[in-house]
């Protein structure tokens, strides 16, 4: 699931100067045909050694109650330590039984989820559906006892609130959920971490302090909460009696790991330090530094499409962006292919449409903008700018995967550029002042990126260019075009996959012909393993601490 | 005497005063705000207005500066915007393990600088006088994060003979009780755990110590050779006393009286290094801390940052001031 990819990408990336690259990171659509090699159930049993993974990464978890947080660091512990009714397979995004055994629908609109049997959370609760409907009432009703002013339920108010009209116990192991229309998206969405299931004694004991720095989280999961030393380290251990363990399903087993300890290391260069010094075993590493690790036979290296894209947007409000002609020049004036050659190496894979293949609507037909300065000059003069323009260029001043090294991108894109007359005043300010500037209108042009949260498009081409109040254009782009709003729309509400993917791939055209963006990268995701550390699989939206294991 | 006292110690609270201004002013002058910092590329204009409100951020600032006022009065400074947690808790729980380095870098810092400042007064203008001049020189240009770079690769990475940080072994927990691990480990009677964080203090404490090691050595040195010069050391060798005894006993003495006042203003000094030491050497202290909340513009971490280091050079100068109305008898009468 989107544990940690999720949020890293969307909120944590904001704070984190550092490409997130190992530690479960894996990612990556991997063709369907490479099934997750169904992590040998028949693994030899766990090796006699202690097994711990020790994981470095850039900051610590907020709090371990998944459904209050949204950062990707509270994100990839809590899903070692909760499960939740469903989860995506792994390899792809398909949603499969987890807590839940099984589910039934007759209108996509009333679910019936059949919960396994025999679960048991870490403080040796059962798991029942009295005890799921718990949780969703906590997170549902604003008035419910174990909510406190000071916790926000911000994925439920986004993901779930809007789907989700009531919940119902039907027996001990039956749990209804009533949608207020028919729709399939609640499959995926209920595999979001923060919809894990924790146990309703553990909360109401706790209170307000339940699983933050002074609490214990309980939940059902692989690992059992051991310490959290704040901004130093938290410490799981495995849990012996996880249910996963005892059912055969292919993407289930008990890990081998007896402990994963996640350490806080705010900077760059000490984290990669210590994992070269092999005092971390897994570590979140700039792709600056991952470079350096290449050829070496001690490492490992994965690489894998992830499910996100770096693009270069323009604000319509502001001319000449108004004219469809200079935004195509752009398009058509700048030699992407050199760039990505230059700039990503092979970490990254030349963006034809803004939806990478993963992506559910992703337009397989449309062709990536070839370059020709010729095209693009015709089309200048064409929009009455024979001669070109000079504009402000904004780069991001952060290392993202989609954009490796922005300013270097942009300047060698600016000389592309200036061949055809577009002339370019490079800029870039503190990244919560860009993030913030640039949703205000106040960027002609701007180069920026996503990863996707979910896998879904209305969470990839929907977030960008659905408007956010429904009736008039973003301001961040002023891009109007109502054809595309309906088709949005429409994708939030059709539950046949194969209609649905037909309405995306229309708007994937929409945005193309419009020139709305011009994506140039669909960055792959990288991990690096000591060569002790085995198991990785190519997963796209889920931690696999069950796979990973040590041998040296 | 009791009037220059109280007198000084006085002057302090307009300087504190003056510094929350100025400092509450400049924190919130920083581009970017926590807001958008805080709820990501996404957020809804709505949630921020939301988060702002309920942060007390859109408020005009000389209401939250006298909102802050008071809550730093009643003891509360506050609760960090990006973890929840009041900023006092957090306070208490690093201020031992920066107390911890810093201990320790001043022992190193003052043994190693008085050491070869006493070596390179004896043996002036020799080879070995203008080399220890060089590393002191050396000492003070040479940028703390990349000198504790340089030293995690060289003596973790490449040799491996100590760890390249943490306080403590990772898959070690302890017993908090007085926040030291020097002496939390040995309260719980376990000496391997007391082992594991003396390797983890080294290098931190090794270049925390070079932020003051090259001051303390050159005033060593300046100061020896002022007292070396003077008449009643003449006359003590004149007496025919040993070289050592004239050394450690006549000299020493005297010449290190201005190296103690000087340590004092030094540890605001290694205040300021502390912030890159321990981010380099992910050590959990105050200066990880405030080095984090200055990217996530955590305003009530970073002001209580900014008013913490003030606090201590404040009084520190002050302490030094008031030590020289007892060792100088003009400062006293005037």
């Amino acid at each position: 699931m989107f544990s940690k990819k999720t949020v890293v990408t969307r909120r944590k990336f904001l704070t984190l100067a550092g490409v997130s690259a190992a530690a479960g990171l894996a990612a990556a659509c991997a063709p369907a045909a490479q099934r997750p090699a169904a992590a040998p159930t028949t693994a030899p049993a766990a090796p006699a050694a202690e097994q711990t993974l020790i994981i470095g990464r850039g900051g610590d978890s907020v709090a371990l109650d998944p459904a209050i947080v949204t950062d990707g660091e509270s994100a990839r512990v809590c899903t070692a330590i909760y499960d939740t009714l469903v989860v995506l397979e792994g390899a792809s995004t398909k949603p499969v039984p987890w807590l839940a055994e099984s589910w039934t629908t007759e209108d996509s609109k009333v679910w019936d989820f059949k919960l396994r049997a025999g679960v048991k959370f870490h403080d040796g609760e059962p798991l029942t559906a009295q005890a799921v409907k718990w949780n969703f009432d906590r997170w549902q009703n604003p008035d419910n006892p174990f909510r406190y002013p000071s916790q926000k339920y911000e994925y439920w108010d986004t993901e779930l609130s809007t789907l989700v009209d009531s919940t119902e116990v039907l027996d001990d192991l039956t749990f209804r959920i009533t949608l207020k229309e028919a729709t399939v998206l609640i499959l995926p969405k209920l595999a979001l971490f923060n919809f894990a299931i924790a146990s309703p004694k553990a909360v109401e004991a706790q209170g307000e302090s339940y699983a933050t720095q002074a609490g214990t989280p309980v939940g059902t999961g692989r690992f059992k909460f051991e310490s959290w030393v704040p901004n130093d380290k938290i410490t799981v251990v495995r849990n012996d009696d996880w249910w996963g363990g005892k059912v055969t399903l292919p993407y289930t087993q008990m890990p081998k790991l007896n402990k994963i300890i996640w350490r806080s290391i705010a900077d760059n260069n000490t984290r990669f330090a210590e994992f070269q010094a092999g005092t971390l075993d897994q570590a979140d590493i700039a792709q600056t530094d991952l470079v350096t690790l290449e050829g070496n036979p001690n490492y490992v290296f994965t690489v894998t499409p992830s499910l996100g894209v770096g693009y270069i947007a323009f604000n319509q409000a502001k001319p000449p962006f108004d004219k469809l002609e200079v935004r195509k020049a752009w398009a058509h004036a700048v030699n992407w292919d050199a760039l990505i050659e230059t700039f990503y190496g092979k970490y990254a894979q030349r963006a034809s449409c803004f939806q990478p293949p993963a992506i559910l609507g992703h337009n397989p037909n449309i062709k990536a903008y070839e370059y020709n300065p010729d095209l693009a000059k015709e089309l200048l003069a064409k929009a009455g700018l024979p001669d070109g323009f000079e504009t402000d260029f904004w780069y991001i001043p952060v290392i993202r995967g989609y954009f490796p090294d922005s300013k270097a991108l942009s300047e060698a894109m600016a000389a592309d550029l200036a061949k055809v007359g577009i002339r370019l005043n490079l800029k870039t300010e503190d990244w919560g002042a860009y993030l913030s500037d640039r949703k205000d209108g106040k960027f002609p042009v701007w180069a920026l990126g996503w990863g996707s949260d979910n896998g879904d498009p209305d969470n990839f081409i929907g977030y960008h260019f659905l408007w956010n109040d429904g009736k008039t254009p973003n301001v961040e782009d002023s891009y109007n075009n109502p054809k595309l709003q309906e088709l949005l729309r429409k994708g939030q509400v059709v539950a046949d996959p194969v209609e649905r993917e037909k309405i995306y791939q229309e708007a994937e055209q929409i945005v193309h012909d419009d020139v709305a963006r011009i994506p140039v990268a669909w960055p792959a995701t990288v991990a690096v393993d000591p060569v002790y550390v085995k198991g990785r699989q190519q997963w796209v939206f889920r931690d696999q601490y069950e796979n990973f294991y040590i041998e040296k | 005497m009791a009037t220059y006292i109280i007198r000084r110690i006085l002057i302090v609270i307009p300087t504190l005063f003056a510094v929350s201004i100025l400092s509450f002013a400049f924190v919130r002058l920083i581009p970017g705000d926590p807001a958008t910092v805080m709820l990501g590329e996404r957020a809804r204009p709505a949630d921020v207005e939301k988060f702002k409100e309920q942060m007390g951020l859109n408020q005009p600032i000389y209401v939250q500066y006298i909102r802050y006022i008071e809550q730093v009065f009643q003891g509360n400074l506050g609760t960090s915007i990006v973890t929840r947690v009041p900023v006092m808790d957090q306070l208490a729980y690093r201020l031992p393990a920066t107390i911890e380095a810093i201990f320790f870098a001043l022992l190193i810092g003052i043994f190693v600088g008085v050491v070869t400042g006493i070596i390179a007064a004896l043996n002036r203008n020799t080879i070995i006088d203008t080399t220890a001049n060089l590393i002191a020189l050396t000492g003070v240009s040479i940028p703390i994060f990349w000198l504790a770079l340089i030293m995690i690769y060289f003596f973790a990475v490449n040799l491996k003979i100590v760890p390249p940080g943490g306080r403590i072994a990772a898959d070690i927990t302890v017993d908090r009780v007085t926040g030291f691990y020097l002496i939390d480990t040995l309260m719980m009677g376990r000496l391997d755990y007391f082992v594991s964080a003396v390797r983890h203090m080294i290098l931190p404490a090794v270049v925390l110590s070079t932020t003051v090691m090259p001051q303390i050595m050159r005033l060593t040195r300046a100061s020896m050779l002022e007292v070396l010069r003077a008449d009643y050391i003449r006359t003590a060798r004149a007496k025919g006393l040993r070289q050592g005894s004239v050394i450690f006993k006549h000299t020493l003495r005297n010449a290190l009286l201005p190296v103690i006042t000087v340590i004092g203003l030094q540890i605001g000094g290694l205040l300021g290094g502390a912030i890159l030491t321990e981010n380099a050497f992910s050590w959990t202290g105050m200066g990880s801390w405030f080095y984090g909340a200055i990217s996530a513009r955590d305003y009530p971490v970073l002001q209580t940052a900014i008013m913490f280091n003030a606090i201590i050079f404040v009084v520190m100068t002050m302490l030094v001031d008031i030590s020289y109305a007892f060792i100088d008898p003009r400062i006293r009468y005037k």
